[in-house]
């Protein structure tokens, strides 16, 4: 073992102690790469030091929370440590009067929100397996569900964050104020950065109150086109709490095209919501059979599922709402029927693939077209070998990113060596 | 360049009437809506359209000369007060509403558009610009953008930052950029996030791509009576934990109640030490249900009346006391000035008893009109401004309610922004490992700082002039 590395690791050993410093195998690969160590770290202070002797010593950065999206992003050029943010799980502070909670990122959604039940409020972010995400994941990979359309995604929620730099440094941004414009808006720079610009070590969110009662329809339909039409539809005769749109073969309707729509609230409104969808479908072509599901909450979690999960990799295009008929159209066309489809009504759709050659093939073809009416099209997640053959030719990310020479500068200015997860984001080296 | 050719040179790109270099024509621009810091630009450029804001930007960058964006000029923060800015750039002819996507619900507008036009633009397709700060008939999206404004139904609808999804950005190099756009999820950082409530330190905001959400079928407006403040407090905090999010939760105390039942006679009670005016809305189902909540909850707070608007028009009526509270204290003083902080809800009782406190001390008239539900205070400080003294106190007072906000966990500003009020209390904030941090943000988007120069981060000459107050103010 060369000096350096052995330096490397008395000053690592010396900063987090020896129980927490291991080195990497099977369990810590990311996108094919192994690490040479896996640090723990107990505090914020101890994370700023062993991320400042990772830049310091030149190093490549890895920090992960739960660990259920790191195969998000390109793949990073090099990962000598991962600094795996377990420990720091505690629920710093949760005032319901105030109806804000402040917790660390290693903490679990599941575990907040069994905090946040007593008191009736949640943190309305509903995202695929939400309850084993960490909040460090759910911040870094700007993870949302279904209930996005009403509630809101991350960044409409999180008021202040605390974040370990490069440089060593614990830099604070926003507050734990619901309404707060004291200078820049740090936090919301952090939002999806998939850990690049620093390392969350706490974060504070506004609350809501949990609504007193959730109901759900499933419609079943006749094709993607009229399910995406529909949709608007049935959200122009009243506001749903969500509404997303699921292909054949997966849950709620495996046997072809259905909506999954939401109401959540006062009772006498979710009441009339449904009545009202009802009476809309029966009036409507393209509206099939209709499933009522009391417990609208259990269908939600089942349907933000929906086209995430795949042995090869996962697509997600951004449009515009009435334009999600016809991409789902265009996707399911190009990929030959070979791909699980699922979109929301606020015009993102997912394709999951068990074969990557359809996945290439749908990026060839209609990235350009998304990206020329103002859209994207990203491999949101891939295996490695899937990620192998999609990057870098066409790319993870896509060509046409408006202030792409600003991330960049963003980047060098706030991880000015490289250091985290180097080559992961857009417009990295 | 001398003064008298670079008014030529701008004259060529934006017309003649686009500069204004005289000084009773630049009067006009020698402070926003505060007024306790008054200065002039060498001169105001009025561009027609973005594509010559954007000309005028590149002829400043060509020559490094600094400016200063100006909206409608009601931001309460002095953000646009000319700090070695020579040129203040006016937005108040790009006017235009490009593009409306009903379906979509979607607006493109130019940044001088008013924030009321586009909510009236789309009033019959049912749908409305959320965020409605007081001064909705006058002030700018360009200048909301600028300050990430709020207003009084931020409480359920949240502030401007949740309904813009892409801006136009002039960089003060003379580079157009357009970030985010209509299309929701782009790829890449969240720098739109960033550049609402950048103070126009990020470059000239031109255009921007906003959400529009389905106007409300129903509305409940109740007027809550309280003999104390703090029974009032208590009733904000008992409906907040009742689960319920009323679209607004507005106090106001008994000088406000003065002023605006002199300005619009809407039968306030005047002996009242403070009114709720709370406003559920939704679907119609489920309405009067939380509203009789509502009721209960305030009538166990001690309220000794509660009324509810009968009508759109009394309901217009008590909106229309609560958004003009504002001029309506003009009633009872020469000049006033407001102060923004936040505090966690659970602190009310105490930032107002602090408030009392401090007018008390300072012999001063302070009076409250404020977001309860947010925890966001307006305390309205009475003055004349002929008063030297008086001024003086007002001052020391305004700096004692903020840091009190600061002690007890809060902000010093939830919706007016920094400018150059409150940049001196920015270290009581923030430590200088942030500050570096938002520095070298704003050193992304502008590097030599020739956008809206010494706002929001203290630097040595913001802090040495604003220690020194009203150094040009009009005394």
């Amino acid at each position: 073992m060369a000096a350096v590395t052995v330096e490397v690791e008395k000053r690592l050993t010396a900063i987090v102690g020896a129980g927490y410093l291991r080195h990497g195998d099977d369990r810590d690969g990311v996108d094919g790469l192994c690490p040479a160590w896996v640090v723990s770290p107990g505090n914020a202070a101890e994370v700023a030091a062993v991320l400042a002797l990772g830049a310091d010593s030149g190093l490549a950065v890895v920090a992960r929370g739960g660990g259920a999206h790191l195969d998000r992003g390109a793949p990073p050029r090099a990962m000598d440590m991962v600094i795996d943010m377990g420990r720091l799980h505690a629920i710093v502070e949760h005032e319901p009067g105030d109806m804000r909670v402040t917790v660390e990122p290693g903490c679990t959604l599941g575990t907040l929100e069994a905090a946040l039940a007593p008191s009736g409020q949640w943190l309305p972010l509903d995202p695929a397996g939400a309850p084993d995400v960490s909040i460090g994941g759910l911040i870094a990979a700007d993870l949302c569900g279904p209930l996005r359309p009403s509630q809101g995604r991350v960044r409409d929620l999180l008021l202040g964050l605390r974040v370990a730099t490069p440089e060593g440094r614990l830099v604070s941004g926003g507050g734990k104020v619901v309404k707060n414009v004291a200078g820049y808006d740090l936090p919301k720079l952090h939002v999806g950065a998939l850990g690049t610009l620093g390392i969350v070590v706490e974060a504070s969110f506004r609350l809501r109150p949990r609504p007193r009662s959730e109901h759900a329809l499933v419609v079943h339909t006749t094709g993607a086109e009229e399910t995406g039409r529909l949709a608007l539809d049935l959200r122009d005769c009243c506001e749903p709490a969500w509404l997303e749109i699921v292909g054949p073969g997966l849950d709620p309707a495996p046997a072809g095209w259905a909506l999954a729509i939401g109401s959540a609230g006062h009772p006498a409104a979710t009441a009339a919501a449904l009545a009202a969808w009802q009476h809309r479908v029966r009036s409507d072509p393209a509206g099939g059979e209709i499933e009522l599901h009391e417990d609208g909450g259990a269908l939600r979690a089942a349907v933000a599922r929906a086209g995430t999960v795949a042995t090869a990799c996962v697509l997600r295009a951004s449009t515009l709402p009435t334009q999600i008929g016809a991409l789902l159209v265009a996707i399911d066309e190009t990929a030959n029927g070979q791909a699980r489809l699922a979109a929301s009504i606020t015009g993102n759709a997912h394709a999951a693939f068990d074969d990557v050659a359809g996945a290439l093939r749908v990026v060839r073809t209609l990235r350009p077209r998304l990206e020329g009416a103002g859209g994207a099209l990203i491999v949101e997640r891939a295996t490695a070998a899937a990620k192998h053959v999609l990057h870098p030719d066409p790319g993870i990310w896509g060509a046409s990113i408006g202030g792409l020479a600003l991330m960049q500068e963003l980047r060098r200015m706030f991880d000015p060596r490289n250091t985290l997860a180097p080559g992961r984001f857009p417009g990295d080296p | 360049m001398t003064a008298s050719n670079l008014a030529r040179a701008l004259r060529a790109i934006v017309g003649d009437d686009g500069v204004l270099d005289g000084d009773e024509a630049l009067l006009v621009y020698e402070c926003d809506g505060y007024v306790l810091e008054r200065g002039t630009p060498e001169l105001v450029v009025l561009p027609r359209t973005p594509e010559e804001a954007a000309r005028v930007v590149r002829l400043l960058a060509a020559r490094q000369i600094a400016f200063v964006p100006r909206g409608a000029g009601t931001g309460l923060s002095g953000g646009t007060l000319p700090l070695d800015a020579p040129v203040m750039i006016g937005l108040s002819r790009l006017k235009a509403i490009e593009t409306i996507d009903v379906r979509n619900r979607r607006v493109q507008v130019q940044a001088g558009v008013v924030n009321l036009n586009v909510s009236r633009a789309v009033k019959d397709d049912g749908l409305l610009y959320a965020p409605d700060p007081s001064s909705q008939a006058a002030c700018t999206i360009g200048g909301n953008i600028a300050e990430n404004s709020g207003g009084p139904h931020t409480l359920k609808y949240g502030v401007t930052v949740n309904h813009v999804l892409g801006v136009e950005i002039v960089l003060a190099s003379g580079k157009v950029v357009q970030l985010g756009g209509a299309t929701e999820d782009l790829p890449g950082y969240d720098l739109v996030g960033a550049a609402v409530g950048s103070e126009g330190t990020f470059g000239l905001i031109t255009r921007a791509t906003l959400r529009l959400v389905r106007a409300p079928q129903a509305f409940r407006t109740l007027l809550a009576v309280f003999a104390r403040v703090d029974d009032a407090s208590a009733a904000v905090s008992a409906i907040i934990a009742a689960g319920l999010v009323p679209a607004a939760l507005e106090m106001m105390d008994t000088l406000i109640l003065q002023a605006v039942e002199q300005a619009f006679g809407a039968g306030l009670p005047l002996d009242a030490g403070a009114v709720l005016l709370i406003e559920l809305d939704g679907p119609e189902a489920g309405l009067d249900d939380e509203a009789a909540l509502v009721e209960t909850l305030c009538r166990r707070c001690a309220s000794r009346e509660v009324r509810r608007a009968a009508s759109e028009a009394e309901r217009a009526l008590l909106w229309k006391c609560r958004k003009r509270a504002f001029g309506a204290v003009g009633r009872l003083a020469r000049n006033y000035c407001t102060q923004d902080g936040v505090v966690p809800r659970t602190q009310l009782p105490e930032i107002l008893r602090r408030i009392t406190r401090t007018a008390e001390r300072h012999r001063l008239r302070i009076g409250n009109v404020f977001h309860a539900g947010d925890g966001n205070i307006h305390p309205i400080i009475l003055f004349d401004e002929r008063d030297n003294d008086e001024v003086q106190r007002v001052l020391a007072a305004g700096r004692e309610i903020l840091e009190a906000c600061v002690a007890l966990g809060g902000s010093l500003s939830g919706e007016h922004g920094i400018g150059v009020e409150k940049i001196a209390q920015m270290p009581l904030l923030f430590a200088p490992d942030d500050l570096d941090a938002m520095l070298r943000l704003r050193r992304v988007f502008d590097p030599d700082q020739r956008a809206n120069p010494h706002k929001v981060l203290p630097d040595s000459k913001s802090c040495i002039e604003t220690r020194t107050p009203r150094r040009q103010a009009a005394m």
